[in-house]
């Protein structure tokens, strides 16, 4: 759209900044035009005297970028309807906060007339920002402070009105400061992870409304056609998009992951969950799945809609729960009652917190009270035991109002292992709580979760597509030989998917040239497989040099102790650790890294300027 | 004879109306999809195994004691009496 919107909430202005075509050419949008500003803005930071390590997550001073890419809201695109959300500072992680969503926010983003918005300031009272074709204020949110995000974006869809109509908001857990609040989009679509829900209510902004209906151009429209035709076409055709997402959503994957033994189950302690069955995809799908919810312009449509009928934890329509939602509140925990999941997991999005990063603290506090670490004092009447579903639904509603022993959930795993003198039993890197599969059991992931920008991550570079799928291709999940080539290339492409924003399940099916193709012919560039690689390999750079102005290196990159010095137990992937250092050689190399940071060479060589 | 645990997941479930069987056949992985074919359906092993080439279909997770297909033989495995098979059609997810 060739406009950038740019609010201080401080000040309360605001300004129209027009899109630099030649940053868009080398960053693309997203995820790499929200760096690159965020960049701009740390160098302004230092010019100031401010140093990076001092920056204040929760402060005025961090920044906020909702961006959208070429691909985005585009009609035809593969799965176009994503958008990137990043903090110059994560205030469960100290790293970068990044964050990616779906639902329609990100086109009507673009329809409102901006490809991105950044937040700065902090204003004193609760405010939501209106962005109507072309037009953006700044309102008084003092009604909404308080109140749930579905609530908030009903009341929002109905004020503002409009066909192409759509709220990002936080719930009462991002007014609270929980360190891992998210945003929520559309009532049930989040950016989840690295705690943006409490930046934004550290801003005191409640919410981002857009609304408009002004068309996204493209540069060459018959090529374009021709070329969405041909990759609709192959989605379709390939039996993950076109078949087994469609039908069973992300849940499938929690057989899948128990049968080769590494399914997280009570903290990490094992990777086969004997429970497994019963809260699979299989079950979801027969006993509470009633619709499927795309997101805005997908031909996929992986979103689940499901419905609890009755008991204890009836809830009549709500979307999901993902694979690792399902994981993280249940399997974690150890909670087997698929119902108590699906409760807790509609929970987080009402109060606005990431499933992952919570179900993983409340198993980590599970496992510490049952080591007998955490006195029964400290929990005030929260008896949190691994199983214990009823505890589960309890613990997201004190987190988010930090009532009890919520207001210890609330610091994450780390900081919750921390203060209990037992660091060892929160399983995250870099303070981000990792997702649903056992490094033990495929040695790539255990590298990417290491690496990952952002901290313990796998979306980034999901190498459980070729060590556990088969996708492009099936390849040794015990092997390490080989694996850093696979996480660094599948960590740059998912830069680029992450900056023409469109969704990370079409590589299922297509890869770099079917990007090459699309994006040239809606911004009319001449583009190359090689110079969409550079630039995903250039943000990754980027990301990870600023992590190093944070104070980031080599000696953050790694695992928790379980997962390097304790063979898996039982099951398939019976005896085996993961053997990082090996890889981790093989990777900074390939990167062009010393001590896990970007020599000066590389900066040069990518174009980034020190 | 070999005596051999099957699981049925995802999709196979519905279609075929089946989670896990015991078979008895003679170890091979054409003797496998054969007893499948007689017990089963013949679409069973039309939908998975594809006999031109002797193996089991592209991106078809087909796993022995959790172990993929891949790494315990390919399509020269020897099953052994106990072993469990778990097999999924293409599957994605995040």
């Amino acid at each position: 759209m060739g406009k950038i919107l740019d609010v201080d909430l401080t000040t309360r202005t605001i300004k129209e900044i027009p899109l630099d075509y030649e940053v868009a050419r080398k960053w693309l949008g997203g995820k790499g035009l929200a760096l690159k500003i965020l960049y701009d803005e740390l160098k302004d930071l230092e010019a100031k005297g401010i140093a990076p390590e001092d920056i204040d997550p929760l402060g005025p001073e961090n920044v906020l970028v909702f961006a959208t890419g070429p691909g985005t809201g585009v009609p035809g695109f593969p799965s176009p309807g994503r958008y990137h959300v990043m903090a110059l500072k994560s205030p469960l992680t100290g790293s970068i906060g990044s964050a990616n969503s779906g639902g329609e926010w990100g086109p009507y983003l673009k329809f409102s007339g901006f490809d991105a918005v950044v937040i700065r300031g902090k204003s004193e009272t609760p405010v939501y920002i209106a962005i109507v074709n072309g037009k953006a204020e700044i309102r008084d949110a003092s009604d909404l402070w308080g109140k749930n995000t579905f609530d908030t974006n009903r009341i929002l869809k109905r004020r503002i009105g409009g066909k192409n109509t759509s709220v990002a908001c936080i719930g009462p857990a991002g007014e609270n400061l929980v360190l891992m609040a998210c945003i929520i989009n559309d009532e049930h679509r989040a950016a989840g992870r690295t705690g943006l829900g409490a930046v934004m209510g550290s801003k005191k902004l409640k919410a981002i409304v857009v609304s408009g209906d002004q068309k996204v151009p493209i540069a060459n429209p018959d090529k374009f056609k021709e070329a969405s035709a041909k990759w609709i076409k192959a989605m379709r055709e390939n039996s993950v998009t076109g078949q087994g997402l469609p039908k069973y959503g992300t849940a499938i994957l929690v057989n899948i992951i128990n049968q080769h033994g590494m399914l997280p189950y009570k903290n990490w302690q094992t990777g086969v969950n004997p429970n497994g069955e019963k809260i699979s995809g299989e079950t979801l799908e027969s006993k509470y799945l009633i619709d499927r919810r795309p997101c805005w312009g997908c031909q996929i449509g992986c979103g689940r809609v499901s419905k609890v009928e009755k008991g204890p934890y009836q809830i009549l329509y709500t979307e999901g729960p993902e694979y690792e939602n399902i994981w993280a509140l249940g399997s974690s925990t150890g909670v087997d009652n698929l119902e108590a999941i699906i409760k807790a997991n509609h929970y987080c999005d009402e109060l606005g917190m990431d499933p992952i990063s919570l179900g993983s603290t409340i198993a980590c506090a599970m496992e510490l009270v049952e080591r007998g670490i955490i006195p029964e004092e400290d929990l005030q009447g929260l008896d949190l035991r691994f199983g214990n579903d009823a505890a589960l639904v309890e613990a997201v509603w004190r987190t988010a109002y930090k009532s009890g022993f919520g207001k210890y959930l609330a610091l994450g795993s780390k900081r919750l292992a921390e203060i209990y003198g037992h660091p060892e039993y929160s399983m995250s890197v870099k303070g981000l709580e990792m997702p649903a599969y056992d490094p033990r059991g495929a040695k790539g992931i255990g590298l990417e979760y290491a690496t990952s920008n952002r901290g313990g991550c796998h979306v980034t570079g999901y190498t459980i597509s070729p060590e556990i799928l088969g996708i492009p291709e099936q390849i040794d999940r015990f092997a390490t030989e080989g694996k850093a080539k696979w996480v660094k290339t599948f960590q740059d492409f998912t830069c680029v998917v992450n900056s023409t924003v469109n969704c990370l399940f079409v590589t299922f099916a297509l890869g770099v040239d079917a990007y090459v193709e699309l994006l040239s012919a809606i911004t009319g560039w001449d583009l190359t497989s090689d110079e969409l690689m550079t630039i995903g390999e250039r943000i990754y750079n980027l990301e990870r040099w600023i992590m190093v102005k944070y104070g980031f290196s080599a000696k953050d990159d790694t695992l928790p102790k379980r997962l390097l010095e304790e063979p898996m137990p039982e099951g398939p992937s019976k005896g085996h650790v993961v053997e990082l250092d090996k890889m981790l050689k093989e990777y900074y190399e390939l990167r062009g890294w010393v001590d896990g940071k970007p020599t000066s060479e590389k900066l040069k060589e990518l174009g980034i300027e020190i | 004879m070999v005596k051999v645990k099957v699981l049925f997941f995802a999709t196979l479930r519905d279609q075929y109306g089946v989670r896990e069987i015991e078979i008895n056949f003679d170890g091979t992985l054409r003797g496998f999809f054969s007893e499948l074919a007689r017990r089963i359906s013949p679409k069973i092993k039309e939908e998975l195994f594809d006999e031109n080439k002797g193996n089991v279909r592209e991106n078809v997770i087909f796993l022995v004691n959790g172990i993929n297909l891949k790494f315990v033989g390919g399509n020269q495995v020897r099953f052994k009496d106990g072993d469990t098979v778990a097999i999924f059609p293409p599957i994605g997810g995040g």
